[in-house]
């Protein structure tokens, strides 16, 4: 008997050991893709980002360590807080910032009227969340003839042909800073007032129908419920938006192609505009100038998150 | 039915009490925003409708002579590929560039989706350290911004021979990083054990219980995910435009002829207009069967199945 329960034992450890085997070799084969992956796209694609700060274009593709390791990024340092690339940074944070004090509080709103369930509400929801789902560089283009053509039209039908001077070319190439500002506000919603209005849908009813018996209105229960109770949404967005302020192109590419500089001073765009044209002798400079911006951005994005979580508006 | 009634009358004035100037003015800005985005998309048909040369010389639409040649126009012409140096790279006929389009968009989203599926699967169901790295890898990656890697980027698929290959956005988005890996995470996570023990004691492998057990139970997330990336890589034209010159999508040729001039027939606003219509309309159309999915299913911690 004692023999039977020892073969079956030896069988049963046998066949753990051969099923933690199988599990070891089914969990590797699927893992190597994804490893193998971010190792190339991720670890090795920003290692080579700061290897390339330190080196220089020899010819073509080819790049060296330089002889002055770290001249690129001490150019880069100096370039990013002085005249070169202040205006960018300036058009970054400006465009950055009228999104979150306008669209943000915007955004709020709409979505405490759809989580309301005032009229309407499920027609507004589809329409604020269309914009994300059509190409922006469709509605960007239907967005620019809208106000250099249609906008004009309609002042002037309005308020009659001497409304606008005779050589305004347009909403859109008149003011091309404040249009853009609009339509990135314009298509922005989207997402943000689902998130905020699904978050919303959480509140425990009870605190509502409380606070109306103590005879709340509506603008107070937004300021003391609804708005402590999505705080932390609020706080990843805001965080994202600071993270990707710099290399966020607010949507300038898509309406002036290569071109955008003479208009809208934009950092993320500038960068991206300089990587793309492909020419192999500004990677260097490029390369720490990112490093620059990750330098500064990482302790920043951070630091804020954790002060924004502490002492932020608490739902007690 | 005194107490319905009670009911009734308590539920409308708490609906009247919520009408206040704050939420009027509110309901005031949505109706213009709503205004606006028709009248934006309805001026643009008009002038997609509208013949180039009236137009031009016009800056409206007329009613009474609306003409669907630039649409007409779109669909018999051949685009034109050439690189930087003159060189001929392709010649697409519109529909060959929706092929393309329907494959970069509809791969990428199928490898951005499965990736992080499968690696969350294996990182959630399997007891190894490694899949406690690779948890905080992904999470890490997520909280830490790199900027300005691009030209680095570029620089490493030009080392590896895929610059201007179809394929190249495929491998790149087949990526296990981003917020769809902790969503699958935790549903994998949050799946009983007993499924996956009585599928074991009737002798399934490994691979059983991922095919035929944990998919199956994620396919509605994995639906919803594949859509949302879908939409997202069919909108857009950077990644085309910087990697694969020679296959454009609508999107990059939108973007193309709008910001530089390419000849008949998108000279003029008119026929990019009607361009813009080729590329809106799929997106409406999946939007219209799908808004439920799309919308209904997303939180701020994820989506719900």
């Amino acid at each position: 008997m004692r023999t039977v329960d020892s073969v079956d034992f030896t069988r049963k450890r046998k066949k753990k050991s051969a099923d933690r085997r199988h599990d070891l070799i089914t969990y590797i084969c699927f893992m190597i893709w994804p490893v193998l992956q971010f190792v190339v796209f991720y670890i090795f694609v920003n290692a080579n980002s700061l290897l390339l700060a330190f080196q220089e274009n020899v010819s073509g593709t080819q790049f060296t360590f330089a002889s002055n390791p770290f001249a690129n990024i001490g150019l880069a340092f100096k370039d990013f807080f002085g005249p070169k690339w202040g205006p960018y940074l300036v058009g970054s944070m400006s465009m950055f910032a009228i999104t979150c004090l306008v669209g943000t509080p915007l955004g709020l709103f709409f979505s405490y009227y759809i989580y309301k369930k005032l009229p309407l509400s499920t027609f507004f929801r589809v329409m604020l969340f269309l914009p994300s789902i059509i190409s922006a560089t469709v509605l960007a283009i239907m967005f620019r003839y809208f106000m250099n053509y249609a906008v004009p039209h309609i002042v002037t039908s309005i308020f009659g042909p001497g409304a606008l001077p005779e050589d305004f070319t347009g909403y859109f190439s008149e003011y091309p800073f404040f249009t853009v500002c609009f339509f990135n506000l314009f298509i922005g919603f989207g997402t943000s007032v689902l998130m905020y209005a699904n978050t919303m849908s959480g509140i425990d009813p009870s605190i509502i129908e409380a606070a109306r018996v103590d005879g709340a209105t509506p603008l107070r229960e937004f300021f003391s419920i609804v708005l402590p109770h999505v705080y932390p949404t609020f706080v990843v967005f805001f965080i994202t938006g600071i993270g990707t302020m710099f290399v966020n192109q607010f949507n300038v590419m898509t309406f002036f192609g290569w071109e955008g500089n003479s208009q809208v001073l934009i950092f993320g765009y500038q960068l991206f505009a300089r990587a793309a044209t492909k020419d192999w002798t500004e990677y260097p400079y490029l390369a720490s100038l990112g490093i620059v911006v990750s330098i500064i951005v990482i302790p920043v994005t951070l630091v804020l998150r954790k002060v924004l979580l502490k002492y932020g508006p608490s739902e007690d | 039915m005194a107490r319905v009634k009670t009911n009734t009358a308590i539920a409308r004035r708490h609906k009247k009490s919520e009408l206040s100037p704050f939420t009027i003015f509110m309901l005031v800005v949505l109706i213009i925003f709503c205004i606006m985005l028709v009248g934006i998309v309805v001026w643009s048909l008009l002038i997609a409708l509208t013949g180039n040369l009236y137009f031009t010389y016009n800056r409206t639409f007329d009613l009474s002579n609306l003409t669907i040649e630039n649409f007409a126009n779109i669909i018999n012409c051949t685009i034109k590929r050439t690189s930087a140096t003159g060189e001929p790279l392709s010649n697409l006929s519109i529909w060959q560039v929706y092929l393309l389009s329907f494959l970069y968009a509809a791969m990428c989203a199928f490898t951005n989706t499965l990736v992080p599926c499968l690696t969350s699967y294996f990182a959630a169901r399997y007891n190894y350290k490694f899949s406690k790295i690779i948890y905080y890898v992904v999470l890490i990656v997520m909280l830490v911004p790199i900027i300005g890697s691009l030209p680095s980027e570029i620089a490493v698929v030009n080392a590896l021979g895929l610059n201007d290959k179809i394929y190249v956005l495929w491998i790149m988005k087949a990526n296990m990083l981003g917020l769809y890996f902790l969503v699958f995470f935790e549903t994998f996570r949050a799946m009983p054990n007993a499924y996956f023990e009585a599928a074991k004691i009737d002798g399934a492998g490994n691979l059983t219980l991922l095919f035929k057990i944990a998919i199956p139970l994620v396919s509605q997330i994995f639906l919803t995910v594949f859509l949302i990336h879908f939409v997202e890589f069919w909108n857009e034209y950077q990644p085309p435009m910087v990697y694969m010159k020679s296959y454009p999508t609508v999107g990059y040729l939108l973007f193309d002829v709008s910001n530089t001039s390419k000849g008949e027939p998108f000279n003029g606003i008119p026929p990019i207009l009607a361009l813009s219509f080729f590329m809106f309309i799929p997106t409406v159309i999946l939007f219209a069967f799908s808004h439920k999915r799309l919308m209904g299913n997303i939180t701020v911690g994820g989506i719900k199945g």
